[in-house]
């Protein structure tokens, strides 16, 4: 088991106490429209202060950490968790400029407009 | 930059779910299905005057979220059905249609006058007091 959670955690900047939580991978929705491109990833317990959702050429990467639970001796459940993590290879189409994020009980959405300047269209042919 | 395929892809959705499958079942030792899996979503934790667990409940509204205490236990019910976004159609759905109720044993006895819960960016946080003979008393010693 610790090597299949350790394989989630990306290698980061050791720091003076290292976090020994992982992160999970959040399942995530993704839905295509006519404009584009709509994701919605579970993320319970982050804040809008707490999350990142980064592109890099087609990388679009969310990472939330989520805070510590109640102190106490536990009785039942998961370990502690530092929160999610997730990278997704986004099509070469979507405006960067335009992608807008919310985020409401837990449930991360993400609109990704297609850029408008590739959309296809029809070219006219003139005759002669 | 030429990509093949991307996550958006239909195609590779299958091959994907799958890996994603085995890593939770690696990870977790059994794929989640539509309910609160119990050991991985939630938290029960006893301190010197409470009992609190915390459950995760993304996208779910207090309203479809029903606590009872009863008997030394606590019963938690709720449901979350994600819709498709009008104008979309799905090409990848893994959040889970979530159809929970899960039973927990409580560690101590407790005041169930005395319990609050909230539901905050999608956990769910119940609070119950430890009935008062079940809390740690100090007992002054006489010099």
């Amino acid at each position: 088991m610790s090597t299949a959670l350790s394989k989630t955690e990306t290698p980061t900047a050791p720091t003076a106490a290292p976090d020994r939580r992982p992160f999970l991978s959040p399942p995530v929705d993704i839905f295509r429209g006519e404009n584009g491109w709509l994701i919605r990833a579970d993320l319970p317990g982050v804040t809008p202060d707490d999350l990142s959702v980064d592109l890099h050429e087609n990388r679009l990467t969310i990472e939330g950490r989520r805070p510590t639970g109640p102190e106490g001796e536990a009785q039942f459940g998961r370990p502690e968790i530092a929160g999610y993590r997730r990278t997704l290879i986004v099509p070469d189409v979507v405006d960067a400029d335009a992608i807008d994020a919310s985020l409401v009980d837990g449930v991360l959405e993400l609109t990704l407009p297609r850029d408008q300047r590739t959309r296809s269209r029809r070219i006219a042919v003139n005759a002669n | 930059m030429l990509t093949l395929w991307t996550d958006f892809d239909r195609s590779f959705d299958s091959v994907d779910s799958m890996l994603r499958r085995f890593d939770r079942f690696f990870e977790q030792g059994f794929p989640r299905g539509g309910i609160l899996d119990a050991t991985r979503d939630s938290r029960l934790v006893e301190t010197e005057n409470e009992v609190v667990l915390t459950a995760d409940l993304p996208g779910v509204r207090a309203e479809d979220v029903e606590i009872n205490v009863h008997d030394g236990t606590l019963t938690v019910e709720a449901n979350r059905t994600p819709a498709a976004p009008e104008g979309y159609e799905a090409s990848r759905l893994e959040r889970p249609e979530l159809r929970i109720a899960q039973t927990y044993s409580l560690p101590a006895p407790v005041d169930p006058e005395r319990a609050s819960a909230s539901l905050t960016n999608g956990v769910l946080t119940v609070r119950l007091e430890k009935a008062p003979d079940a809390r740690p008393r100090r007992i002054a010693v006489r010099s």
